[in-house]
Parts: C-alpha cells; structure tokens; sequence
C-alpha cells in the first residue's frame, strides 16, 4: 500500500479567519470629538490672553509652546496608533479580552517613554526657557500623549461618550484651576495657563485610564504580544506616521523661511502661517464626523455582508451581488462626503472674507486659510479613501498612498516656498489634489480585484504565530 | 546504471509490503546506482528511516507535504500564460484529461520552487473561477476555493520540484510519485518504469469515498484529481508493472495502454523460510498470526470480532498480531478497546516492530483481513514457512493461496469475502479443526512458493527489465 491520501485531510485548510477591520475605524474617530472640545479650551485660553495684557514675547512662547507639545504627542500617539487599535478589534473580535490590558500598559509605555525621551532632549539640547516652565511643557506632553494613547482603548469599546466627557470634565477643571491660580493666588498668566493645560491633560488622561481598568478587567500577563503585532503588519506605523508628519510638514517647512519667527530661542513659528493654517484644519473636521457615522451605519452593513459571503456560504454569485452593492455604496457614500465637505469648506472660504478680517486676519492670511482649506479638505479626503482601503486588509495600497502623500506633500511645499509668499499654502493644495487622485485611483485598483485579493492573499495554512 | 526510484508515503519512511519490495530490489542489485526520491506527509519524519540503506544509494531526495507549504507564499506574482496552459490549469482543477507534457512544461518555465505562489496567483484564482462557473456554482465559493487549493497544492509543489538525473525513472506507484517520474523522464530525457503493487486509483476512489473531510460534492472532483494524476503517469512510462492479472486489466481500463503492461509478481526469500521449523498444529494451543501494520485497510476489528468466535470454539487459541502499530495511533487505540470490549486483552497480543522469523516457528495459522491490497508479502512469507493462510478475496491473494489458471498443486489455505468475520472465522476454524487438511495446505504452500514466488526469479525479471528498457529507444507519447 503506497501513498499517502489518507494524510491528505490533515492538509485540509482550517478555513483562516477573515479578521473584522472594523479596528480601523476607532482610531479615524478618536480625533473628532475630543478636538472640538479642546479647540474650544484653546479658544478660552486664548481669550484669556486677549483680556489682560501679556507681552508678546510671553504670548508667542506661551503659543509655541502649545503647538509643538500638541504636534509631538499627535505624532507620538500615532506612531502606533494604528497598530493598537487594530490589535484591540482583533482581540475583541477573537474574544480574547484578556489581552487587551496588557498591550495597553505596553502601548501607554511606548508612548510615555518615546514622548519623554524626545521631549527631555529638545529641553536639554534646544530649549532656553525658565527650568519650572520647561518641567510643565514636558509634563503636559506626556499627559497629552497618553491620553490619545487611552483613548484608542476607550474607543475600542465605541464608548464615545465617555471619552467626550472626560474631555469636557478635565477642560472644565483645568479653566477652574486657571481661574482660581491667576486671581486669587496672583500666579503669572503665562504658568496659570501652563498648569490648566496640566490639570486639565492629566485629569483628562487619568479619568480615560480608570475607564480602560474598568472595561478591561480581566487580563494575562502577554505584555510583548503587542510587539508580535508590531513586526507582523510594520506597514501600520508608517501609514499612520507618515500621515501625520504629512499633516504637519509643510508648517515645519516654512518656519524655516523667512516667515519664521524664533521664539526665545526655542521655536520656530511663523504666525502668520500657522494661525490661518489652524483654522483650516478645523474647517476639515466634519468630514471625520461625517465617515464616522456613515460607515458605522450604512457601509459597514454592507461590507459584513459581503465578508460573509466570501469566508462563509455565499455562491459566486451571492459574493458578487454583495460585492456589487457594496461598492455602489462605498462610493456613493466617499462622493457624497465629499460634497458635503465641498460645501463646508466652500461656506468656510466665503465667509472667511467677511469674517476672519474682523479678528485681523490680512489679505495675505486670507489668501492662506483659502488654499489650506482646499488643502485639508483633499488630505481628509485622502485619509477617508485610506482608512476604507484598510477595511479590506490592503495594507499596501495604503502605505503606498500615505507615502505619496507625503512625499507630494514635502515636494509642492518646498517648490511653492521659493516662489515667495504669494503662493504659499498652494503647495499644500496642489499636494492635496494630486493625492486624492491618487488615493483614488488605488481605490479603484483594489476594488478591481477584490475578490481575488482577499482569498489568494491568504496564506495556503495559517501561518504559526 | 542510474535508477531514480521514486517513492511515495513508503519506503524507507515504514515498513510493510512495498517498502520491503522496493528495499530488497536495491540490495540485489549492487551493480545499479540507485537515487531516491521520497514524497512523505510531514517533514518530522526527515532522515527517521526504517531500513538501513544499502552501499548502492547513491542520494536520498526527500520531500514532505508540509513543507511545500511551509514558506511564505508572495502574493500576486505574475505567471506569463498561454490560453493552452490556462486551459491545462483548468483541465487539473476540473479533472477534464490533462496534457501533462505542457503543464509541466509551463512550471518548468516559471519555476522558483514555492508552490504557494502559484496558489495566490491570479492566473490560478481566474481558473479556478471559471472551473467553478462550469460546474460548482451551486456551492460556496470559499469551500470550492479551499478545496481546490489544498488538492492541488501538493501536485503544485511536485512541479517545482527539481528531480536528480538518471538513467531510469521508476516509480513504485502512480499519484504523485507517477507524476514526480514523468517530470524526471521529460526534464532528463529518459526512460520510465512504473510499478504498482495496489491500483492506486483505486485506493484514492475507495478512501475519498468513505472519508468523512471530504465534502460530498467535492468527492467526485478528488477522484477525477487523481484519475487524471494515474493516466499522466500511464500516459508517459515506458512499462507498467502490475502483480497479478486483474490489476493488470483495472490498470488497462483506467487507461494504460496494454502494450506497456506486464507482470511481475512479488517474490521472497524462500531459502530462509523453508529453514524454518514448523509447528505441530494444535501444540500447545492454537496460536493464528497476522503480520500487518495496524492500520485501518488492514481492518483489523473484523479480525478481532472473527477471533472471538474462534476463541469460543477453541478456548486454548491465541492471536499473535505482528507489526508496527505507531502509524495511526488513534486506529490502533481503536482496535486495543474493542479487544478489552470483547474481552480478548488476555488472549491478543499487538507484538509492535518484531523479527517476523521468530514468530513463524510458533503460528499455526496466518490471516489477513484486508479490505484492499495489492500482492501481500506477508501471505508469500507465509506460505514460503508452510503456514496455511486464511485471506479475504482482494488483489492477488485468491491466486497465490489457490494457484493461477495453469496451477494445479491445490489450496494453501481459505479465501473469504472482505469484512465477513462468521466466515473468516469458520475458516480459520476449519482448518485448525482437520489436521490432514492443515499439513495438506502446509505442503502446497512451499511447493507453490518455490515454484512461484521466489526471490531470485524477480530480481531476474527485473534486472533484465532494466537492461533492456536503457537499451530500447524512450517511448514518449503522441
């Protein structure tokens, strides 16, 4: 008796799970709700600032401040954001929760150790500032680190409110806090703001953290599993690195030109350039809130369906009639977003013309604002065209679509700026344009052979982990 | 001379029929290089060899199953195909006739020895796609997917895999060692021989059928798989081997073609076992003995329950089963709780890895209860020491124990239907029974042995085989 059928079955695949991508879509939450609250906190301090006067020179270290701590934790929260959250929906989806608290406590460690680290050498090498102001800019960067670390987690279990709320209360508190310093203990404007940040972030990180212990409350001790994660999609970290050095590059660009201010010799700003800049990002966030609610609804429905007639008992042509339908919504739902966000971002420009001179916006501020807003409008575009290419696992396609973007992004910005200041702003809009094309284009691609991507870019077994 | 022998889940990984066969061909013929290439499910089983190969094994390929899938496949790589080789890849999937010369060709031009590749190409996913469309439609799509995909894997992985050179090709079965050979004779140009001790199409069909991880409506897309690996491997050897006369003619009807059929039956050692002492039936008790691997085909529960109603007859009877029982353990565990079920633990014994000579001088009797086999070597052993043989009515085992068409010395035992143990039991105990009968059997069986089956009379067949098919001109097909 030759052969060797009777080992054939063991061969037989253990059909490998299609994992729910759904992971993707906490962390394209986690920035809505929270910003508006913190913008409008900003926005509180900043009158603060207006109502009692500061010397300038006290004000623009009190902003840069702020907007670099705020621009390193985004970055430093993000770098694995991505990563986490997808590991978190994993987890979950696999009804593993006892290893969601331990990647937590690697996750907020990455986060807190790679904050601290860069931080500590920014004060040592490059900061000239009062030692007890500088202690205050670190500890708010590590506070605001681990709060968008937490909030991945919070938001893993879609519990929005919760997050939004511990916003509101540690915002709430650190105003108090201010309040209270700088009228009845006579503390310095410039330290009162200082601290409110503090108490406000810390308050915010702490309260996000008991809501983790709370939800999580089982747990083993697989610490590095999250690390397994780490070297198995490192494409993850890029993405969402590359995203948000993307976001920020062409700020950074030109604070090195003749914009530039230097602060205390400690920062480059360029206010001029940043504050227009600012406010066009906000005019970008209703598209976030918009993609949020839509795929959560309609979309996802879709997408499950389909999911289940490839891994489970759907027929060719049950798969294609899902697929059909899915993708007919896919893109009513990115092009009707988009039009929304058209005519948001249109509404804003129009109205910046009366509006935004009444603050002392000039026409060179103006001309900004226009072009940034385009810009953002694209690269949110770009994001949402990304994150719903992460929900078919295609990892490559949106890689390849945030380094075009930054890559763009870095060229346009760095052409525009030698033409002067007329144009500036262009670069990013320029940028924006071409990568949502792009991004579009690659949509298209994936969407092609879908079918063929999600069954044949399974390996043959599972592979050991 | 330089033999590639190609081996496919036997030797020297077990023992049993074709492992000895195939061990003793390359011993008795020092002059012959011999190269071989194994085929085995699981790469745990690297270098462990149950035979000390012979000074005349020049290299062991070996290769497993599970390796091929081992590897990370690369997702997307590109295959430059023909509508004639698409159609080919379809002709696997669908079991439709396969022109193997052009497939083998197509994976000869795109090797790099990852099957996986292939199996996430998209090339392979089209034509699995249109396989479905044309016939499957009706099931899910991810059940066909994976179905295809785990049946075709291994044939995928033998194409890329590479063969030594050599002069002759022989394969000791068809399935994929059959294909492994026809790769070997068109990459090195050179002749074939095909040597099959059971009909391995068969077996597949048999073991496909009842085999429960099989989905129904794949069953008949498995069988065709392996029809269509059978008729590439008759389609391009030289000679095909059989044992006996009606595996000659199912190997004719499933499509070899009849000029290249010829016989060759097993032989042994027949010296050594007419040495052997022979016991006085009834001596001491009745001791029966089967040397079998505990293995499911070999159906040993219808050999347990047939020994209970011997037992019961002849209180004083022991079963002797002898040989390994470490290839399926959960069968082996199956068959030690029906012998306590049955209440035999003290009168059965399992014997594991043992000299078979040493038993002989204590049997009786010997039987075997196959549901399939090819031309056992174990009945010619048997009837080589004298031993009357109880067998069920599969492959050769009706000719060797009733003699062929010009065979007139008589019966050297009983033969019975497969999984019938009132008569498996009535026979044994029939001619346990008679003494006359039993010494009358005993006496045939070493006259038609020698006559028959000697060791010798093969090794000549097949040395002369070898000679003669290196001197004719390679016959390929149209």
């Amino acid at each position: 008796m030759a052969g060797i059928g009777f080992e054939l079955k063991k061969l037989l695949n253990k059909d490998s799970i299609l994992i729910s991508a759904s992971g993707y879509l906490y962390a394209t939450f986690v920035s809505v709700g929270p910003v508006i609250i913190v913008v409008l906190f900003l926005v509180f301090m900043r009158m603060v600032l207006n109502s009692i006067s500061v010397p300038i020179l006290d004000q623009n270290i009190l902003l840069a401040s702020i907007t670099y701590v705020f621009m390193s934790s985004l970055l430093f929260s993000g770098v694995f954001g991505m990563v986490t959250s997808r590991y978190v929906s994993d987890k979950l989806y696999m009804g593993q929760e006892e290893k969601v608290f331990p990647s937590f406590v690697t996750a907020l460690s990455l986060g807190v150790v790679m904050a601290g680290i860069a931080g500590a050498l920014f004060l040592i090498l490059v900061a000239k500032l009062p030692a007890m102001y500088e202690l205050l800019c670190y500890l708010l960067s590590i506070s605001i680190t681990a709060s968008f670390v937490t909030m991945t987690y919070v938001s893993a279990v879609k519990d929005y409110k919760k997050i939004s709320m511990s916003f509101v209360i540690g915002c709430l508190l650190g105003i108090v806090c201010e309040i209270l310093l700088r009228n009845f203990f006579g503390v310095n404007v410039i330290y009162s703001i200082m601290i409110g940040f503090n108490v406000a972030f810390l308050i915010i990180a702490v309260l996000l953290i008991i809501n983790v212990f709370s939800y999580f409350r089982t747990h083993d001790d697989s610490y590095y599993d999250l690390f397994r994660y780490i070297k198995k999609m490192p494409s993850l970290i890029f993405i969402n690195t590359f995203y948000y050095i993307g976001i920020f590059i062409h700020s950074i660009i030109v604070w090195q030109t003749d914009l530039q201010l230097n602060v205390a010799d400690t920062f480059l700003v360029a206010p001029v350039y940043d504050v227009p800049s600012f406010y066009a990002l906000l005019t970008a966030l209703p598209i976030m809130v918009i993609f949020v609610i839509k795929t959560e609804t309609t979309f996802y429905e879709y997408y499950k369906e389909y999911m289940k007639m490839l891994a489970g008992g759907g027929t060719l042509k049950d798969l294609r009639y899902a697929g059909d339908t899915m993708q007919e919504h896919m893109y009513n739902e990115i092009i009707a977003m988009l039009q929304i966000q058209l005519m948001i971002s249109a509404l804003c420009i129009v109205l910046s013309r009366i509006l935004l001179p009444l603050i002392g916006f000039s026409d060179f501020e103006l001309a900004i604002f226009g072009y940034m807003t385009l810009g953002y409008y694209c690269i949110m575009g770009v994001h949402v065209i990304s994150s719903i290419i992460l929900y078919f696992d295609d990892k490559k396609s949106a890689l390849e679509i945030m380094s075009f973007f930054l890559a763009i992004h870095i060229i346009c910005v760095l052409i525009s700026v030698q033409y002067g200041n007329n144009i500036i702003g262009l670069g990013t809009t320029v940028a924006g344009v071409l990568s949502i094309v792009f991004a579009f284009v690659k949509l298209r691609t994936m969407v092609k052979s879908l079918d063929y991507r999600l069954y044949c870019s399974q390996p043959i077994f599972a592979q050991e982990e | 001379m330089d033999v590639c022998m190609i081996c496919e889940g036997s030797y020297p990984y077990v023992v049993g029929g074709v492992s000895s066969w195939a061990h003793s061909l390359i011993k008795s013929m020092p002059e012959v290089n011999f190269i071989i290439v194994t085929l085995y499910p699981s790469i745990a089983d690297k270098g462990k060899f149950k035979y000390e190969l012979p000074d005349n094994v020049i290299a062991v390929h070996e290769n497993f199953l599970d390796d091929m899938s081992r590897k990370k496949g690369k997702f997307r790589r590109k295959y430059r195909v023909t509508s004639k080789e698409i159609s080919e890849i379809n002709n696997v999937l669908s079991g439709n006739n396969v022109n193997w010369a052009y497939l083998i060709d197509f994976f000869l031009k795109n090797k790099n020895n990852n099957p996986q590749d292939f199996l996430m190409s998209k090339v392979f996913y089209d034509t699995m796609i249109e396989t479905y469309g044309e016939g499957y439609a009706h099931v899910a799509l991810s059940d066909f997917f994976w179905s295809i995909r785990s049946m075709i894997l291994p044939i995928i992985g033998i194409l890329n895999i590479d063969m030594p050179k050599a002069d002759i090709y022989h394969s000791v079965s068809t399935g994929y060692a059959g294909i492994m050979a026809v790769i070997g004779k068109i990459q090195n140009k050179a002749h074939m021989i095909l040597t099959e001790h059971g009909i391995y199409t068969r077996e597949r069909e048999e073991e496909i059928i009842g085999a429960n991880w099989v989905p129904p409506t794949f069953k008949d897309m498995w069988i065709k798989y392996f029809h269509n690996l059978s008729r590439g491997a008759y389609e391009f050897t030289d000679v095909a081997i059989t044992l006996f006369e009606d595996a000659k003619k199912i190997q004719h009807d499933i499509g070899c073609d009849s000029s290249k059929q010829v016989i060759i039956e097993n032989g042994v050692n027949t010296q050594s076992f007419l040495e052997l002492p022979t016991k006085k039936l009834g001596d001491g008790g009745y001791n029966i003995g089967a040397v079998v691997r505990v293995v499911p085909i070999k159906d040993i529960l219808t050999m347990l329950q047939a020994f209970r109603m011997i037992k019961s007859e002849l209180e004083n009877s022991k079963l002797f089963i002898i040989g390994p029982y470490d290839e399926s353990k959960e069968y082996y565990e199956e068959c030690l709780a029906v012998t306590k079920l049955l209440g035999l633990e003290d009168s059965v014994e399992f014997t594991g890895r043992v000299n078979v000579k040493d038993y002989f001088p204590k049997l009786d009797i010997m039987l075997l209860s196959s549901i399939s086999e090819g031309q056992p070597l174990t009945i010619l052993e048997a009837l080589a020491g004298g031993i009357p043989f109880v067998s069920t009515n599969v492959g050769s085992c009706r000719e060797i124990i009733y003699g062929q068409k010009d065979d007139d010395l008589g019966n050297a035992g009983l033969v019975v239907p497969v999984m019938d143990y009132v008569s498996l039991a009535k026979s044994v105990l029939r001619i346990l029974k008679n003494k006359d009968l039993h010494s009358r059997m005993s006496k045939v069986a070493r006259q038609r042995l020698s006559e028959k089956y000697s060791h010798d009379q093969v090794i000549e067949k097949y040395k002369n085989l070898y000679i003669e098919t290196e001197r004719r001109s390679i016959l390929w097909p149209e």
